[in-house]
């Protein structure tokens, strides 16, 4: 039941944990996974953006939000231990 | 999962009367109260209430907006009207049905 049969699953064992996400525009959000669909549209809960414009780095805290999934660039579970970035 | 998994999540924030900020691509906030919400995650929003009115003033005076769904970034949802639990599970649920 388990097992890793097809890309999205990395984001089905990812529901209520932490991931990273990368964006388009140079924008990247950590956050709790609450639910997706196949178009990568979610909700992520407890967000926090991080964006880099201009060589100037930007934090906003955000609480939850549903983001567009058209953006997305990677996806990936914090759980494994990725450094920050 | 099915893509209406969201459409109907924002029907219930919808009667619940919960007031959401939609955060576009060209980085324009606005605020107000979704009334509508179709297949495309098109919004309407009444009384858009615009972030930054300095500059958008043309935006001021909006009774009824209509957002095209290709155009939303975020939808920021207060956190205490986010539902955690019965969204996780509900999420959980339709991804073994899908499996099936």
């Amino acid at each position: 039941m388990d097992t890793l049969d097809e890309p999205l699953d990395v984001l089905k064992f990812s529901i209520a944990q932490q991931i990273y996400i990368k964006m388009r525009n140079n924008i990247e959000l950590k956050g709790t996974l609450v639910s997706y669909d196949n178009h990568l549209n979610m909700i992520i809960s407890k967000a926090e953006e991080t964006s880099f414009q201009e060589g100037i780095k930007t934090k906003r805290k955000l609480d939850a939000l549903y983001l567009r999934g058209d953006g997305i660039i990677l996806i990936s579970p914090l759980k494994k231990g990725i450094t920050s970035l | 999962m099915q893509s209406q998994f969201f459409q109907t999540y924002f029907r219930g924030l919808i009667e619940r009367c919960v007031s959401v900020t939609i955060e576009l691509k060209n980085g324009l906030q606005i605020q107000g109260q979704i009334t509508y919400v179709d297949d495309n995650l098109n919004f309407n929003l009444v009384d858009p209430e615009v972030s930054d009115p300095v500059k958008q003033p043309q935006l001021i005076t909006l009774k009824n907006s209509f957002i095209r769904g290709s155009t939303v970034k975020y939808v920021h949802i207060p956190q205490e009207e986010l539902q955690e639990e019965v969204l996780i599970s509900a999420c959980k649920n339709e991804v073994k049905k899908q499996k099936q």
